[in-house]
């Protein structure tokens, strides 16, 4: 992996950690961090942004990004985020570790700097948008435990990430390299044609329609 | 489509049915978003407290100051610690009664606290603003008794914003709506808010006496926020939203305004109008304006929707020399069914500069020297003069 694909992936779990922040979404843990990464790079044409080309494993844990746990590392051990309930996660491969994370203010303070050129300013408008999403639709739960349950049920219930499971493999694949558009943006792009019909609407509410119709589909299986 | 874990890949109809509830969120910059979170906080306290505000039960000393921050958590100790010395969680849903003091919140009202409990006047909140916020700080002050809220975006100084505060002014008419009536509200912004130097939307515009004709950085989007709060702030059945989508390209700003149509109105069910602005701004040719307004009228144009009564150009002009107002350019709108509309503005100027000019060109004439180099002197030393002076 060149220096600098590692380098974007460390700005996009940067990004992501501050837009979770910014929206007041619950301290994100190790598994949904790697859960939020998957959905991002499943909607991310979504916003006309190349994702990155990762292959997530399949862990017990839900999906694994070996890169996004260097990134995570990286920024943990340079003061950009801090990690409270610390524990190392036994894993026959890789050396992981659990907790929540969150970014520190020195995070908050790099991201705005990286925030100020055209790619870093579109890429964290997206990804605050899809936390803003979350956040609108979890919005009535008041307890923040019951919050991220509900972001986590989205987030397993995800198009791309169902299809991706229901695959028998290591790896949980974003998309069949003849495909075009993942059913993540499939789903934006139908839900989108139709609010279009009904008022003038911007994509982070596309996005939220896309995270409530989720959750109830979660709600119907359990 | 079903998958092999059956679950659908694809939305199916009865899902698709259900988004006729979906309702657009804030819209615009985070700072924007967070005013117009304020907006509605603002008006659900209003009617929540209709009671109490008539029978003149709540007190004048129960003032409101809400500051945003990106992430309250972590900026409170290092950026917000003088606000106050409180902490506590903020409920905004509870528009309770006895409301005031200091709330710091993200842009969604998720978490927000309580810095202060009270605030002993607005004098004391407009202390608290001018000596602890920055310029770059979005912050609503609310006299609740009064039915009184002020708004401060960021780049406006904070120091002629305490001296002319923005209001926003509740009108929530639901007056049947239509493409003139938004135009009519268009045109009253200009005129009450932005036409003069010393109106308060000006001062949040212009950089200032100090260096005349030059406007803040994204004038555009500066005259977009103010404008949509203004059109929200009219109409209670207004759907009104920024395209978040043009934000940073090539100085778009467009305003959305949408409503449910009268029965027998030529669009149903909604009927829209779009609203495409375009500063023009001093110290570019005419070429420049030119292709400037051009560009607008076509994105103008591009951005009708099926059901637009009516699709705008709005050219709010900022240039020294007003006098070419490129005529020709409505021949060009007029084809595509297009409004353009000019909406002149006045510069700051510093009058003693401008007095020195005038009599600089006077005496140059008198004696025939040119009086270009003459009038740069003249206009240079009065301005140095007037900064001396603070």
């Amino acid at each position: 992996m060149a220096d600098h694909d590692r380098l974007f992936f460390t700005r996009w779990v940067l990004f992501l950690l501050v837009a979770n922040e910014a929206s007041g979404l619950p301290k994100v843990s190790r598994e949904r961090l790697h859960a939020l990464l998957f959905m991002s790079f499943a909607s991310s044409r979504y916003y006309a942004i190349e994702p990155l080309r990762q292959r997530a494993r399949r862990t017990p844990q839900g999906p694994y990004y070996r890169q996004a746990h260097v990134a995570l590392g990286g920024l943990v051990l340079g003061g950009m985020v801090s990690v409270e309930d610390f524990k190392a996660h036994p894993a026959a491969r890789d050396l992981q570790f659990e907790g929540l994370f969150r970014p520190t203010m020195k995070g908050v303070e790099v991201a705005r700097v990286m925030r100020e050129t055209i790619t870093g300013g579109r890429l964290y408008r997206f990804l605050l948008d899809m936390c803003l999403a979350a956040a609108a639709v979890t919005e009535h739960v008041e307890v923040g435990e019951q919050a991220a349950g509900e972001l986590d049920r989205i987030l397993d219930a995800d198009l791309t990430y169902r299809r991706a499971v229901a695959r028998f493999g290591d790896s949980l694949e974003l998309q069949d390299s003849s495909d075009a558009r993942t059913p993540t943006v499939e789903g934006l792009s139908t839900i989108q044609e139709r609010l279009d019909m009904q008022g003038a609407y911007n994509r982070k509410d596309v996005v939220a329609a896309y995270q409530a119709l989720l959750l109830r589909r979660s709600a119907m299986v359990a | 489509m079903t998958s092999s874990d059956g679950t659908e890949n694809n939305i199916s109809e009865a899902e698709l049915q259900t988004l006729q509830s979906v309702e657009a969120a804030p819209s615009g910059e985070p700072a924007l978003r967070f005013i117009q979170r304020c907006q509605e906080w603002f008006e659900k306290w209003l009617e929540a407290n209709k009671h109490p505000l008539d029978a003149n039960a709540i007190p004048a000393t129960q003032i409101l100051l809400f500051v945003f921050s990106e992430t309250p958590d972590l900026e409170r100790p290092a950026r917000f610690s003088a606000l106050g010395t409180e902490y506590k969680r903020f409920f905004a849903g509870a528009h309770a009664q006895d409301t005031q003091g200091v709330i710091l919140s993200n842009e969604n009202f998720v978490k927000a606290y309580r810095l202060r409990t009270s605030l002993v006047s607005m004098e004391d909140a407009f202390d608290l603003v001018s000596s602890h916020l920055e310029d770059d700080d979005a912050f609503v002050i609310a006299q609740l008794s009064q039915r009184r809220m002020l708004y401060h975006l960021p780049g406006g100084r904070i120091d002629d914003w305490c001296a002319d505060p923005v209001s926003y002014e509740s009108r929530l008419s639901e007056d049947p709506l239509s493409a003139d009536r938004i135009e009519a509200d268009v045109f009253e912004f200009h005129e009450n808010s932005l036409k003069f130097a010393k109106n308060q939307i000006a001062k949040m515009v212009w950089v200032g006496k100090d260096q005349p004709y030059k406007l803040l950085p994204s004038p555009e989007q500066r005259i977009q926020s103010y404008l949509f709060l203004y059109l929200n702030a009219s109409y209670k059945h207004l759907k009104g939203t920024v395209d978040e989508e043009v934000v940073g390209k090539g100085g778009r700003a467009d305003i959305r305004v949408v409503w449910n149509s009268l029965p027998g109105a030529p669009y149903q069910p909604l009927t829209s109008t779009m609203l495409e602005l375009k500063v023009l701004a001093e110290g570019r040719g005419l070429t420049y304006h030119r292709d400037w307004v051009t560009s607008g009228i076509k994105q103008a144009d591009d951005y009708r929707r099926r059901d637009s009564e009516a699709v705008y150009t709005c050219v709010f002009d900022g240039r020294k020399d007003q006098t070419d107002q490129m005529p020709d350019l409505d021949v060009l709108a007029t084809n595509k069914n297009v409004r353009l509309r000019r909406y002149l503005m006045e510069a700051p100027v510093n009058s003693a500069a401008v007095a020195a000019t005038k009599a600089a060109k006077s005496s140059a004439k008198q004696i025939g020297v040119k009086s270009k180099k003459i009038t740069k002197k003249a206009a240079k030393k009065p301005a140095k003069k007037a900064a001396a002076a603070k």
